[in-house]
């Protein structure tokens, strides 16, 4: 049974909540067995789709009538389709594995007064307002996120993988590491990942309000990646300038968000290396098409916007460039900060529009290229059999028109449907 | 002050321009094939023309996007006008009534409470309890920031320690003041505790009273005839729970045309089957169980002798940690054990609720004008009641929340 299952993934990362779930499976009734079964017709305890475009998240394409069968929260199996039974009908949209947000701060929103906060509400409207940012990005068709990230972010984390809340998967860094000597910055990586991190946030430069340039050192940056490694978690660095992306990559870090003055040579590196690339414009945008929001608070100021302007045509060419390199792998995120939340696949729009990139190739970067980043490639991103059952599908074909992005019509998390606007489809009389 | 601050920055939150997480454009048709109008009819193959967040038409055709609910049984939205949205279970002690969640934690259960009961197919409910959170989640709820049920609440209850009856009053005024749609009274002692009436009937008239006359309702738990009695003539207008009841107590509620409110089903079994859970836990004892076994048939009994009378029955479960989500099943229970017919079951928790929590104009009934609170279930309820548990369907204020309809093909 799903709660069940969820429950265990729950359980394994604190065992105290284990007892909760026990007591809570009963509770877990409405969003379980009774509508699943109520919706299969088609075999039991199976949710069955029918599509007729399938992009799979790795590549492949499949433009035949298909079923893809979902037991209980795993795709099964992917058949042509043998005209039977089915619960959902996608055909005529485009089916693909959710998407992969591998940059996003959860936790920052707009307050009431229109503001970008990290929380200066009561502690009950924060957490509110973090789950609205879920919501809506789930509702957008992203099934997983790495916030990176917040403190706050761990107790939106749990209660979305308790099951009961409509939220996407979420890993989060907790706070960031900053500063401190190379044993100070150990022990802090050791304190996030007691206090439950998925993966360690290390910033190496300085914001690009800031002129980005390099805070770390070369044994700084290796004492936190390394230490992150003992610990089994992953790094993902913020670096700006060259020097500070050049050292993260030397230092041994798993990932690179950010990148904006990357020179060819350095993308060469980072290729080479095989570490995770993770360039965003939708951020960017964001902040100057919203700038009041954020005017006037800590490094939002007039000065700070106008870097971020001179930067848009930096991050633009660095893009392209990068978009060239043999072996870079270029992962999606978005950077999704106050009042973004939702509007991730706005990333895709502009990686295609203004980066030039290949729309299959940006789908799949939020797809079996974020999942392999996530060191989650073998469960997520990719519509294959044994897989979770992340997936969702667009009214239109994002490769003819990539604003398909933006009408995701359907949307299921492990199995489970959140989203279903393809009521019409079923009356075609 | 805390509570002052909170208010105030709920208020601009409610402000807010409402975001359509989940927007519609265009009118929505319904079509569907047994349609119960929440007062007892039912009508077969008719559409539901949805426009904006109201009921525009029901009848032969419509245009607009199409949802094809044939084959399934469509209801109103269901109200429960009991619950406890503040109870969860603690993720630190595993035990439920948190207490040392913090608030954090706290309010994203709660959250979870009200989802989970929406996605059950409660499009309404009212929180009667302590559940100071609930004007925040109200807030992001109605601005249609995060899905869940409409939400009427007390914020907090008047108890024997509320004071004086003048003390009373001016309770009532400052949670009205707060919020509160509803004033919750704790007239008599818990089930556990024997039920004993704890306040005297001049704290009750005041409670109801002063309620009465800010244009709020009131809601008053009562586990003794005495309590009840007290409350009709107090004129307060739901009794909570009343387990043990008189005939005396019953005729007057008949006569007074106060609204019963009987949680004999979902409440008593999710304290049984949760035992070890609870128990230890305040007056959760040895003794506090052999109370509610004793209390749970005599509730059944008193349910019935209401019936038959023509007591008001309203839908209400009393939900605990454990219930949310799952307050369908007290339909079941009022089938099974209370011998209640199943459509006069359902409709106890439409239009009966609706007129009940005050909002009989606006929801609780599938007909032109009202708010689009529709559901539909897999199977048919009158047939086999379980069917209840198989909500396919949720749409509230004309928004699509859940859709887990299989394909006609």
């Amino acid at each position: 049974m799903k709660p069940r299952r969820l429950c265990h993934w729950v359980a394994a990362r604190q065992p105290v909540i284990a007892v909760v779930c026990a007591i809570a499976a009963a509770a877990c009734s409405d969003m379980s067995a009774p509508p699943m079964r109520a919706t299969a017709p088609v075999e039991d305890g199976r949710i069955v789709l029918r599509a007729d475009r399938i992009l799979d998240g790795r590549g492949g394409i499949t433009e035949a009538a298909t079923r893809i069968v979902v037991q209980p929260s795993n795709i099964e199996r992917i058949e042509p389709d043998d005209e039977g039974a089915v619960s959902y009908d996608l055909t005529g949209l485009t089916v693909m594995p959710g998407w992969i947000d591998t940059h996003v701060h959860i936790a920052h929103y707009v307050n009431a007064d229109g503001r970008a906060t990290r929380g200066d509400d009561t502690a009950a409207q924060s957490a509110l307002f973090g789950l609205e940012n879920a919501y809506r990005t789930l509702m957008a068709g992203v099934t997983t996120v790495q916030s990176i990230g917040s403190e706050r972010d761990r107790d939106i984390r749990d209660a979305i993988a308790r099951g009961g809340l409509p939220g996407p998967r979420l890993l989060t860094s907790l706070a960031w590491i900053t500063e401190g000597s190379p044993e100070q910055i150990r022990e802090t990586v050791r304190s996030r990942h007691r206090d439950g991190a998925d993966l360690i946030k290390v910033l190496a430069s300085r914001s690009s309000r800031d002129g980005g340039g390099r805070t770390l050192d070369d044994a700084q940056l290796e004492s936190a990646c390394d230490e992150a490694r003992r610990l089994g978690l992953r790094s993902v660095v913020h670096a700006h300038s060259a020097a500070s992306i050049e050292a993260a990559v030397r230092a041994g870090c798993g990932a690179i968000t950010h990148g904006t003055y990357a020179t060819p040579e350095l993308l060469q590196l980072i290729a080479a290396r095989g570490v995770f690339f993770e360039p965003q414009f939708l951020v960017t945008h964001h902040y100057l098409a919203n700038k009041a929001q954020f005017l006037g608070i800590g490094n939002y100021t007039e000065a700070g916007f106008a870097f971020m302007e001179q930067n848009l045509p930096v991050k633009t060419a660095m893009f392209k460039q990068a978009a060239q390199v043999r072996g870079l792998k270029m992962v999606w995120g978005t950077d999704a900060v106050a009042g973004a939340h939702g509007s991730d696949a706005a990333e895709f729009i502009y990686r295609v529009r203004d980066g030039g990139q290949d729309a299959m190739a940006a789908l799949m970067s939020a797809q079996s290229g974020a999942a392999d980043a996530l060191g989650l490639g073998d469960r997520l991103g990719s519509l294959k059999e044994g897989f979770e059952a992340d997936i969702i599908a667009l009214e239109g074909d994002p490769r003819a028109d990539i604003t398909a992005v933006t009408r995701v019509a359907f949307v299921m998390k492990g199995g489970r449907v959140y989203k279903n606007t393809v009521g019409k489809l079923s009356a075609k009389e | 002050m805390e509570i002052s601050r909170n208010i105030a920055a709920l208020a601009v939150v409610a402000l807010l321009a409402p975001v359509a997480a989940w927007s519609q454009d265009g009118p929505i048709v319904l079509r569907t094939s047994t349609l119960h109008d929440g007062r007892g009819g039912v009508t077969q193959n008719t559409n539901i023309v949805v426009t904006g967040t109201t009921i525009t038409t029901v009848g032969a055709g419509g245009t607009g996007t199409v949802y094809d609910l044939r084959g399934l049984t469509v209801l109103p939205g269901w109200i429960d006008t009991h619950i406890h949205s503040g109870s969860g279970f603690d993720l630190k002690t595993g035990l439920p009534f948190p207490r040392e969640a913090t608030s954090e934690e706290q309010m994203l259960y709660e959250m979870e409470n009200l989802h989970r009961t929406l996605m059950g197919g409660f499009t309404t409910v009212q929180s009667l309890g302590s559940a100071r959170r609930d004007p925040t989640m109200r807030a992001f709820i109605d601005s249609g920031r995060l899905p869940g049920p409409r939400l009427l609440t007390s914020i907090r209850s008047v108890d024997h320690n509320t004071g004086t009856p003048d003390q009373i009053r001016a309770f009532v005024r400052e949670v009205v003041k707060e919020g509160a749609d509803v004033i919750k009274v704790l007239a008599t002692a818990s089930v556990r505790d024997g039920g004993a009436p704890t306040m005297s009937y001049e704290q009750v008239f005041a409670a109801c009273d002063e309620a009465k006359r800010l244009n709020r309702r009131s809601a008053l738990h009562a586990q003794s005839p005495e309590g009840a009695l007290m409350a009709v003539r107090a004129g307060c207008n739901q009794i909570e729970h009343g387990a043990r009841l008189s005939d005396e107590a019953v005729a007057a509620m008949a006569k007074a045309g106060t609204y019963f409110d009987p949680n004999n089903g979902i409440l008593f079994a999710n304290y049984f089957e949760h035992k070890p859970v609870y128990l230890g836990i305040s007056n959760w004892t040895e003794d506090g169980y052999a109370y509610m076994k004793k209390a749970q048939p005599e509730g059944w009994l008193w349910f019935k002798r209401a019936r038959a009378k023509g007591v008001k029955l309203v839908f209400g479960t009393d939900a605990v940690p454990g219930t949310h989500g799952r307050n369908a099943e007290e339909f079941i229970y009022r089938v099974r054990d209370g011998e209640q017919p199943a459509m006069e079951a359902l409709v106890s928790a439409a239009s009966v609720a609706a007129d009940a929590v005050g909002m009989g104009q606006q929801i609780g009934s599938i007909a032109p004008g009202y708010q689009a609170d529709i559901i539909a279930l897999d199977g048919d309820p009158l047939t086999d009641i379980t069917a209840v548990r198989r909500v396919v369907f949720v749409m509230k204020g004309g928004k699509v929340v859940k859709n887990l309809m299989r394909q006609v093909k």
